[in-house]
This record gives C-alpha cells, structure tokens and sequence, in this order.
C-alpha cells in the first residue's frame, strides 16, 4: 500500500473487516477502563453502625415421666369392687408457657369391660411412681368410667389437666380404679388396655 | 395481548401465587404446633373363677377345694341351699343326693361342680 510517500505494510491476513474488529476492540476496552475509573472516583466518606449479629433459637417442649417405661397398671383378676391406685410424677422441661393435658391416646376393649372400670384422675404433689405416699390433690380432673374416657378425652384438645408450667417443673398425677360392683357375671376374664399421654404444646 | 401487558400480566400473576403460597404455609392455618409427650400403659383384666374342685365325702362331711379369689360358696344341697365362706359342709341327715358347690366373689359365680352322695359316702 502506498499513501502519499509513506509506504504502510500490514500484516497479509488483517484486511479491512479486521482492522474495524480491531478498532472496535480497542474502543470497547477504552470505554471500560474509563467506566472502572470512573467507578473508582465515585468513592465517599460513609460510616455504618450495627447491633450485635441476631439470632433465633426455637423453644423446646417437652415432657417425661418417671414410670421407666413400666406400665401404670397391670391390675390382673379383677373382682368386683376391686380397687387400686398409681402416681406417676409427669416433668416438663421445655422453654415456653404451656398447658399439660391428659388423654388417652390408645385403647382396646373387645370384651367391652371398661365401662365398668371406674376411675378417678387427680393432680397434685407428692409420691413417685408406684408409691402414692404424701400425695395431695390439688384438682380432680377426671370422675367417670375408662369407656367414657378413653372415647371423649383422646387428645390434646379435648383432654384434661389444668397444669401450665412455663419453665422446668413437675406435677403428680394419681389414677385410682375400681372395677365396677354391679359388673356383671359376663365380664368374668375380660381385658381392656388403655395408653394414658399427657402433652404439653406451645 | 402486546408485550407490555403481557408482562404486567404475568407479574401479577406471579405476585398471586407466591401470596398464596405464603398464606397457605402459616403454621395457624397447618395447626402446627411444638409438642412434648410422654406416656403410660395400662391393662385391667378380671378374674375368671373356676369351678370348685375335688369334691369328696369325709366323715359325714361335703369337701371341696379352695377356689382362689372366692369369697363364699354356694351349695345346693339334695333340699335346699346354703351359702357359706369355708369349703366344707356338714350333710346333716341329707345323707343322700346330689350336691352342687358354686364359687362366689361379689355377685359373681364360678361354673358349678357335682357330687352324689349315697348314705354319707360319695
């Protein structure tokens, strides 16, 4: 190529299209590395100020008992008029403010006998599992038969207790039974089971 | 429909949905709650009364014996009856008949057992 004098060489493979590729290039570079400086003077005093960093832990609720996984009653050849009784120390260990409630969260009773098994739930202070000595009732919560309880009282809802514990404590509750004197001669070997719960929710 | 308000459309559709989602996941409306349980078992089962047992003639005396749990026992006896708590019976001058023992608890019975005594012996 020749211009005026001047004889300009450029490489044999940058023709025309590749010199405007190459010009628009180095535009776009330029641009950018106006727009970083332009970025790097937009700096200005500021200051910011924080609380301590937050948090949010959940509550706990919850519950056990004192039984060891030992059945409350085990009452075995029941006569009429038969009678007996059972504490069992309920612990709350949750967090939050909450009622306990009882209720009887399963039950059989093929041989329909528990209508004729008659209880009486209280609550109050005093004695241990399988030892009621020193109870005293602070409420009744419950006077009926297993039948009417275990198909009224089966859950949280329609359960009883008047317990509302708001940090670690304890309440006792004492289950007396009396198998029914007018049971009749029918019930001879019947069985009837039923699973008392107590729940505390928040 | 044209671009803009195809746009607006599916924004506030969009908008819609995630409201809903939120208000359906509201732990008062799923009733989720924190709960602690704890529990206990409990089995009642009633007796089941045998019949009295190994009835035999002593010296002009009704035996039996103790049903476990009774508390009386019944005895028919060859003219009348008699309830009483211990498991022999003098047979007087009914000295032949049959005689039935029934255990008793409460107002329950056992099943019955029969003898028949011949001139004081069984």
């Amino acid at each position: 190529m020749r211009e005026g004098d001047r004889t300009v060489h450029r490489p044999r493979w940058l023709g025309a299209r590749g010199i405007a590729v190459l010009s628009a290039s180095l535009l776009a570079a330029g641009l950018g590395s106006g727009f970083l400086v332009w970025q790097g003077t937009t700096a200005v005093f500021n200051s910011t100020t924080a609380n301590g960093s937050s948090a949010w832990a959940t509550a706990t609720v919850s519950l056990t008992d004192d039984d060891s996984g030992s059945a409350m009653f085990n009452a075995t050849n029941l006569v009429p008029s038969a009678t007996g009784s059972n504490c069992i120390t309920v612990s709350y260990g949750g967090t939050v403010a909450t009622t306990v409630k009882l209720y009887a969260s399963a039950s059989a009773d093929a041989s329909t006998v528990a209508q004729y098994v008659n209880l009486v739930i209280q609550e109050g202070s005093g004695g241990t599992f399988n030892n009621c000595t020193g109870f005293a009732s602070s409420a009744t919560l419950y006077t009926g038969t297993l039948a009417a309880f275990t198909a009224a009282k089966t859950n949280y809802s329609n359960g009883v207790g008047t317990w509302a514990p708001s940090s670690t404590a304890s309440k006792v509750y004492k289950i007396t039974y009396t198998l029914d004197a007018a049971t009749p001669n029918a019930k001879q070997g019947a069985t009837t089971t039923a699973t008392f719960q107590w729940e505390a929710q928040a | 429909m044209n671009r803009p308000g195809l746009l607006i459309a599916t924004a506030l559709a969009a908008a819609l949905a995630a409201g809903y989602l939120v208000h359906a996941t509201r732990a008062e409306d799923t009733g989720a709650v924190f709960a602690g349980t704890t529990a206990s078992t409990s089995s009642f089962s009633a007796l089941t009364l045998s019949a009295p047992s190994n009835l035999r003639c002593g010296l002009l005396t009704l035996i039996w014996d103790a049903v476990p749990h009774a508390t009386s026992y019944f005895i028919q006896q060859p003219i009348g009856s008699t309830t009483q708590a211990g498991t022999s019976l003098g047979m007087g001058l009914q000295l032949t008949g049959t005689y039935t023992v029934t255990a008793k608890v409460g107002n329950w019975s056992s099943p019955s057992s029969s003898i028949f005594v011949l001139a004081g012996f069984c």
